[in-house]
């Protein structure tokens, strides 16, 4: 037997694959455990049998990074193997994400609450833009392929071909605000629509504000908004909260704020101090089944079996505390 | 060569204890799965020949039955001394590593990155499999194909495959999957080009930076780096270490003053808040320093200015003996030759043990989808009986959209448009590509690359 084929072999046997958790067209998700130590796992099995191009670009480029990249505010790849055509990709369990934690109206979020999840998050992304990787997604696990388009920054909107670290500031500003205002701040329903939202919200850029952005290739004047203390709406976080988020949304991308420099920033250093990861709110539910990534959903409808997990009280783990949403995923 | 015994991590063969270290390249799956010392890389190709050896005789023996009981005359078995030796093998992998530079230079017009990715590639590739295994000359292009995907310049593949007139699709997209394999799906290659510009950058902090001998520098460098392309160096050291070893051979006296300038001024550097809470973070899993142990994490570049410089000289001389070799394109031949008698008559499509296993394989896959469709029938028998009969789908739609091949990637969008026919640059600049030439434009529209591909990557 091959080398490679007998490596193989002996990676996947260290796994076993549980119930389907989520389903898209081109990647399932399962339930899993590592078979010496009996640890929850998850494993995302990418189907890749019957493509014209072969194996799919987007699937090599989260293998190609989720392999080297490792830090607790990212989710961890343990290991890879294949069952015939399939790539399986063996995550760390995560039981709940932002997404959860925030489409869950019963639960209430502190400030400290907040503090702790922008700092874990920005934690992450300090790491992968250290290492000269853009996350490009939002790092919310959205479920709805519009959805993307509501953290998706002015220059890519306006179609700018070069850019930076400074998209996923912007992405994770927006996330900032929606973890306070609990609605999604900026849901534009076309891209048109998304820079109308977002200037009316902020007031239209100016030469000033956002030096050459009249010669990005899709640029298209929208309207003449005024500016307005539009921070006033999320007075609740505190003045160094507001300040933090002015400067993750800049318009001028080489202007916003760096991970690195917003970790530094007096919002994480002022009271209140950020919840302990463990006493963070929670959903009682599951994580539930649904699709997995915004583009992998086309023509299939939502998995929906919301069921088991939803309707159960309290499911109390031993260790629950340590399954909060803490980490960046890649879809 | 031989490597020094005190021979430091970043040297030392990956099957040993690596710690990782400080730098994000410690982290990398290069450093922990990719780097072998000299002598641990001549044992594996020594024992993957040697197995490789023991497959084909035990199979073209296999074969021999298998076409004597279909009636068919045969010749009998190459004797041993036409085996491929491990230098036989090497030769022809160091050939076709060659022809991917050819043709990522010639005819795609892909950017370097492409190329030095698909080169690792295939000298990965070839630490897990045998040449008399698989043919360079199917997983060359393979590795080229995959490499264009991994470094975010996707070639599609009627484009890619008119480009080589004796190839199918299906020659790529049968071995790509093993080539991922093989590769343990870690597709990210570090390579020394990068460290290269970071060295130019550094060479200028200092006082009275000579720039312009800096500037003449690099680019020897660089012509010095593409001279490692078919070495072993990137098993052996860290890029960091072959591009400077690669500017030391073009200017000795600007390292070695740097160096020099480098360890006196050297202070150690005080961590800052962020990086201790860091640090903090991964306490339990940190080794504990041994007592009397010095901390070269405290040196500049993690090791004393005597042993960098033999790192440096070791480096240069295997640049000396392997990286100007003229492959010999005779020997090449001859070796091809002998290959066709002794290639595992298992993976050539035609012959009898091929026809063999392939069935065998069919047979057993039937046996599996059988029981699954079975397993099935069962279920959805139960959830009759629960619920009532199965609604009906009406079977052509479903057919019609299974049977269909999707053609599903490599899915290039730009702002939610996908983009028809192009490679994106990895800051998500579209280039097009040109149709008969498959070259890029650059900025000025003028196109680099082109035609005249047809010959290249042919069988000899």
């Amino acid at each position: 037997m091959d080398l490679a084929v007998r490596e193989n072999g002996q990676r996947a046997a260290r796994w076993e694959k549980g119930v389907k958790v989520g389903e898209g067209t081109f990647a399932n998700v399962y339930k899993g455990i590592e078979k010496s130590t009996g640890r929850k796992i998850a494993i995302k099995k990418i189907k890749v049998g019957e493509m014209k191009d072969g194996l799919d670009v987007t699937a090599l480029r989260e293998v190609k990074f989720l392999q080297e990249l490792h830090h607790p505010n990212i989710i961890g790849l343990l290991d890879v193997f294949s069952v015939k055509q399939n790539i399986n990709l063996v995550l760390e369990f995560l039981d709940t994400d932002l997404e959860a934690v925030i489409r869950d109206k019963a639960l209430i979020f502190q400030n400290a609450d907040i503090k702790s999840w922008i700092a874990m998050s920005l934690r992450g992304l300090e790491y992968i833009h250290r290492n000269g990787v853009l996350h490009r997604v939002s790092p919310l696990h959205s479920y709805r392929a519009d959805q993307t388009r509501w953290y998706r920054p002015p220059e890519l909107l306006f179609g700018a071909r070069f850019y930076s670290t400074a998209v996923d500031i912007w992405s994770m500003g927006t996330i900032f605000v929606e973890l306070i205002l609990r609605v999604p701040f900026l849901s534009g329903e076309t891209d048109i629509d998304q820079l109308k939202k977002t200037f009316h919200a902020m007031g239209t850029p100016t030469e000033q504000d956002w030096p050459g952005h009249t010669k990005l290739p899709d640029y298209h004047e929208i309207g003449s908004y005024p500016k307005n203390p539009w921070w006033n709406m999320i007075s609740s976080i505190g003045k160094e909260g507001q300040d933090l988020i002015r400067e993750m949304l800049r318009y001028d991308p080489p202007a916003r704020i760096s991970a690195r420099k917003s970790l530094e920033h007096r919002f994480f250093s002022s009271y209140p101090r950020p919840t302990p990861p463990i006493s963070l709110p929670k959903p009682l539910a599951e994580l539930r089944p649904r699709a997995i990534a915004p583009d992998e959903i086309q023509g299939k409808p939502v998995l929906d079996s919301a069921g088991s997990g939803a309707m159960k009280r309290k499911a109390e783990s031993p260790n629950a505390g340590r399954n909060v949403a803490r980490k960046l995923v890649f879809a | 060569m031989t490597l020094a015994n005190d021979s430091q991590p970043e040297a030392g063969p990956s099957s040993a204890k690596l710690v990782p270290g400080p730098t994000p390249y410690h982290e990398s799956s290069q450093f922990r799965h990719w780097r072998y010392s000299p002598s641990s890389l001549q044992n594996i190709r020594e024992e993957l020949n040697a197995k490789s050896v023991e497959i084909v005789a035990k199979n073209t023996e296999l074969e021999k039955e298998a076409q004597i009981s279909l009636g068919h005359s045969y010749t009998d078995p190459p004797p041993p001394q036409a085996y491929l030796t491990v230098s036989d093998e090497l030769l022809l992998l160091r050939f076709y590593c060659s022809q991917i530079s050819k043709i990522c230079r010639q005819g795609f017009g892909l950017p370097e990155i492409v190329e030095t990715t698909a080169i690792s590639y295939m000298k990965r590739f070839y630490l897990k499999n045998s040449v008399m295994e698989w043919h360079p000359k199917n997983i060359m292009p393979t590795c080229l194909f995959l490499a264009a995907k991994t470094t975010n310049y996707p070639v599609l593949m009627d484009q890619f495959i008119s480009k080589f007139s004796k190839l199918s699709p299906d020659d790529i997209l049968d071995t790509e999957f093993l080539v991922a394999q093989s590769l343990g799906f870690e597709f990210w290659v570090r390579s020394p080009e990068k460290a290269s510009r970071g060295w130019s950058l550094d060479l200028q902090n200092q006082p009275n930076p000579p720039i312009e001998t800096i500037q003449k520098s690099l680019s020897d460098a660089l012509k010095n780096l593409s001279y490692c392309l078919l070495t072993d160096l990137e098993f052996i050291y860290s890029p960091s270490q072959i591009s400077l070893a690669c500017f030391h051979l073009s200017d000795p006296r600007l390292i070695e003053d740097f160096l020099d300038h480098r360890y006196s001024t050297f202070t150690p550097k005080y961590m800052s808040e962020l990086d201790k809470v860091d640090e903090a973070s991964n306490d339990d899993e940190k080794d504990v320093k041994k007592e009397g142990e010095e901390d070269l994490s405290q040196l500049p570049y993690g090791m004393k200015q005597q042993r960098l410089l033999t790192i440096l000289q070791d480096i240069e001389n295997i640049i000396r003996r392997d990286g100007h070799i003229e492959i010999d394109l005779k020997k090449v031949k001859e070796i091809d030759k002998r290959l066709k008698n002794c290639t595992n008559p298992e993976k050539i499509p035609g012959t009898a043990l091929y026809v063999k296993r392939k069935r065998e394989k069919e047979t057993s896959e039937a046996a599996s989808k059988a029981a699954k469709t079975a397993k099935a029938a069962a279920s959805a028998l139960d959830r009759e009986s629960v619920f009532g009969s199965v609604l009906s789908i009406p079977s052509s739609t479903r057919s019609s959209s299974s049977s269909d091949r999707e053609p599903l990637s490599p899915k290039i969008t730009m702002n939610g448009v996908p983009v028809s026919s192009g490679v994106t640059r990895p800051g998500g600049a579209e280039v097009d590509l040109e149709d008969e030439g498959m070259g890029v434009k650059d900025e000025n529209g003028i196109v680099m690359g082109g035609k005249g591909l047809m010959d290249v990557g042919l069988p000899l």
